[in-house]
C-alpha cells in the first residue's frame, strides 16, 4: 500500500514538474498555428526528459548526491561553471516567467492589472517555501494542477473534425502556406519547454531531499515513465483545444487570456474557474521548483550546506540565494514586461543551454566509479545519444530561427 | 578523437549552422511579409479574439465577464498599437486604418455588452466580428 502511495504521489510530482508556463504558452501558440502538427516534437521532448530524469534519479540513488554535485567533481569546476552560468540565467528567467504568469492568472480572475499582483505573488511564494514542507507543496500543487486536463476534456464539447485532428498528429511537415523557419522555431521552443534544464536539477535535488536509495529505483523509474508522459498529454490537450477553437479562425495566441478562450466556449463560467485555478497552481508549483533550483545550483557548485529541510541558520547561503532569486525575478516582472515575452526568451535561452545540462548527465551516468552496476545500459545510451543529438541541433538553430522569424511571427 | 577528425567536425558544425542561418534568413520575407501584411494580420487576430469572447459571453452560463474583459482590454491595446504603427507607415493606408478603427469600436462594443450581460448586443457584435474578419481576409488576399 505504501509503495502504491509513493508511486501515486511521485507521478503527481512528475506531472507538476513537466507542465509550466512554457508548456502552456508554446502548446497554445503551436496549436493555434499548426494544429497538432507538432505533436512529434512533444513526443520527442517527453522521451528525452524521461531518459535524462531517469538517469538523474539513478545517479542520486546510487551516489546519494545530487547530479550537479557529481558533475562538478567529475568534469572539474571550470567546465561545471559554464553549466552553472547558463542554467542559472535561464532558470532565473523561467522563475520570472512563472511569477508573471501567476500574476496574469489572478488578473484574469480579478480584472486588476497583473503588475499589481507581482509583489503579493513573490511574497506569497517566499512564505510558501519558508513555511510549508517540500512534499506537501509538490503533492498538493501536483494534484491541483491536474485540473488543466479541462483542455483535453473540452475537445469533446467543441465537437472537432476528428479526422482532421488525427491527420495533423501524423504530419511531420509544416501545413501549406506556413514557412519552414517558423515551423522549426515553434518546434525548438516546444522541445525546450519539454526539456527545460531546471527539471533535471529539481528532480535530482528533490531526490536527495527525499533520501532516495537504489531500493527505490523501480518506483522512481515508474514515476518518471508515467508522470512525464501524462504531463506531455496535458500539454497536448492545450494544443488540441487551440487547434479546434482558434486555428480555424486564423487567430494568433499572444496572451494567456486568449489561451483560456476555448474553455470559455466549451464550459462557460465553470470551465473558466477550473482552468484559471489550474493555471494558478501549475505556475505556483513551477515557480517553487525554479526558485529552489536556483538555490540548488549555486549551493551545490560552491559546496554550501543546502536543502529545504535544513533550517535557514544551518544553510543560510542556500536560503539567501532562493530568496534573492525570487526578489530578482520579481524585479524583472515588475518592470511591466509581458510574461509571455519573458517565457519565449527563456525558452530560447533554455534551448541554447540544453547541451550544457544534458551532456554532463550522460557522461556521469556512464561512469562506473560513481554508479557501479547502475550505469546506463545500451538502450539508455541509445535514447540518451539520440536525444542529445536533437538537443544539439535545437541549441544551434534556436537563435538564428528566433532572429529570422522575428520570434515566430 | 584525433585533431583532424575534431577539426572536420568543427567545420561541419560551422557549415551546418551557416546553412541553417541562410535558409532561415532567405525565408524571412515569406515568414513575416510586409509591414502592412503584418498589421492586417494583427487586426484580424484581435477581431477573431473579440468574436471568441462574444461567443464565450453567449454561453449558458456565460464565461466570467471579468476574464473576458481582460482579454478584450489586451486586444484593444494591440489594436491601438497597430493604429499608431500604421500612422507611422509611409504611403496611403486609409483603407486599413478604417478597418482598424472599426475593430477598436467592435472590441469596445463587445466589452460593454459582456459587462452588461446584454445578449442581443453580443449576438450583434458576433455578427459584426464575422463580417469584419471576412473583410480583413479579403484585404489580405488582395495584398
Amino acid at each position: 500500500m505504501k509503495k502504491y502511495l509513493a508511486l501515486t504521489l511521485g507521478v503527481l510530482t512528475a506531472i507538476g514538474g513537466f507542465v509550466d508556463i512554457g508548456d502552456i504558452v508554446t502548446n497554445a501558440e503551436a496549436g493555434a498555428r499548426f494544429g497538432l502538427g507538432l505533436t512529434w516534437v512533444v513526443v520527442l521532448g517527453v522521451i528525452g526528459i524521461c531518459a535524462y530524469a531517469e538517469m538523474s534519479g539513478r545517479i542520486v540513488a546510487a551516489t546519494g548526491r545530487p547530479v550537479y554535485d557529481v558533475i562538478r567533481e567529475r568534469l572539474g569546476p571550470r567546465a561545471a561553471l559554464f553549466n552553472l552560468i547558463a542554467s542559472f540565467i535561464v532558470t532565473l528567467l523561467t522563475l520570472a516567467a512563472q511569477i508573471g504568469g501567476v500574476a496574469v492568472a489572478i488578473q484574469l480572475a480579478s480584472g486588476i492589472p497583473h503588475v499589481v499582483w507581482v509583489a503579493p505573488v513573490a511574497i506569497g511564494l517566499w512564505i510558501l517555501m519558508w513555511r510549508v514542507k517540500f512534499e506537501k507543496i509538490e503533492r498538493i500543487l501536483g494534484l491541483a494542477g491536474l485540473t488543466i486536463a479541462v483542455f483535453a476534456v473540452s475537445i469533446w464539447w467543441l465537437d472537432p473534425d476528428w479526422s482532421a485532428l488525427s491527420g495533423q498528429v501524423m504530419s511531420i511537415t509544416p501545413p501549406p502556406g506556413e514557412p519552414v523557419p517558423t515551423y522549426l522555431y515553434y518546434a525548438v521552443t516546444l522541445f525546450a519547454a519539454a526539456m527545460t534544464p531546471y527539471e533535471v536539477f529539481f528532480f535530482s535535488s528533490g531526490g536527495v531531499e527525499e533520501r532516495w536509495t537504489v531500493k527505490q529505483l523501480g518506483i522512481q523509474r515508474a514515476n518518471v515513465l508515467i508522470g512525464f508522459p501524462l504531463g506531455g498529454l496535458l500539454s497536448l490537450g492545450i494544443a488540441a483545444a487551440a487547434a479546434v477553437a482558434i486555428l480555424p479562425l486564423g487567430m494568433e495566441v499572444e496572451t494567456l487570456g486568449q489561451v483560456v478562450l476555448p474553455i470559455g466556449l466549451a464550459f462557460g463560467l465553470a470551465g473558466m474557474i477550473v482552468v484559471l485555478f489550474g493555471f494558478f497552481t501549475v505556475m505556483v508549483g513551477a515557480a517553487f521548483e525554479t526558485a529552489m533550483s536556483c538555490g540548488y545550483m549555486l549551493a551545490q557548485y560552491f559546496g554550501w550546506q543546502w536543502g529545504k529541510r535544513k533550517q535557514p541558520k544551518r544553510a543560510a547561503r542556500f536560503h539567501a540565494v532562493v530568496a534573492g532569486s525570487v526578489l530578482l525575478a520579481f524585479l524583472i516582472v515588475q518592470t511591466g514586461v509581458d510574461p509571455v515575452m519573458i517565457t519565449e526568451v527563456s525558452l530560447i535561452g533554455s534551448a541554447v543551454a540544453l547541451p550544457l545540462t544534458y551532456l554532463p548527465v550522460l557522461i556521469v551516468a556512464n561512469d562506473r566509479q560513481y554508479l557501479g552496476d547502475h550505469v546506463n545500459g545500451r538502450f539508455g545510451n541509445a535514447v540518451g545519444l539520440v536525444t542529445l543529438l536533437v538537443v544539439l541541433i535545437a541549441a544551434v538553430a534556436a537563435i538564428p530561427l528566433m532572429i529570422a522569424t522575428g520570434m515566430g511571427a | 578523437m584525433g585533431t583532424g577528425t575534431r577539426s572536420r567536425l568543427h567545420r561541419l558544425a560551422a557549415v551546418f549552422a551557416l546553412a541553417l542561418s541562410l535558409a532561415a534568413c532567405s525565408s524571412l520575407a515569406a515568414s513575416t511579409g510586409t509591414k502592412e501584411d503584418q498589421l492586417t494580420a494583427v487586426t484580424h487576430s484581435q477581431v477573431q479574439t473579440a468574436r471568441l469572447a462574444a461567443e464565450a459571453g453567449l454561453e449558458d452560463p456565460p464565461a466570467p465577464a471579468v476574464t473576458l474583459t481582460v482579454v478584450l482590454d489586451d486586444a484593444r491595446t494591440e489594436l491601438v498599437g497597430t493604429q499608431e504603427d500604421l500612422a507611422k507607415l509611409p504611403g496611403d493606408h486609409e483603407d486599413l486604418a478604417g478597418l482598424v478603427e472599426d475593430a477598436i469600436a467592435l472590441v469596445d462594443r463587445t466589452a460593454t455588452a459582456i459587462e452588461d450581460g446584454d445578449r442581443p448586443a453580443l449576438r450583434e457584435a458576433l455578427r459584426q466580428a464575422e463580417a469584419l474578419a471576412t473583410a480583413l481576409e479579403d484585404r489580405s488576399e488582395k495584398l
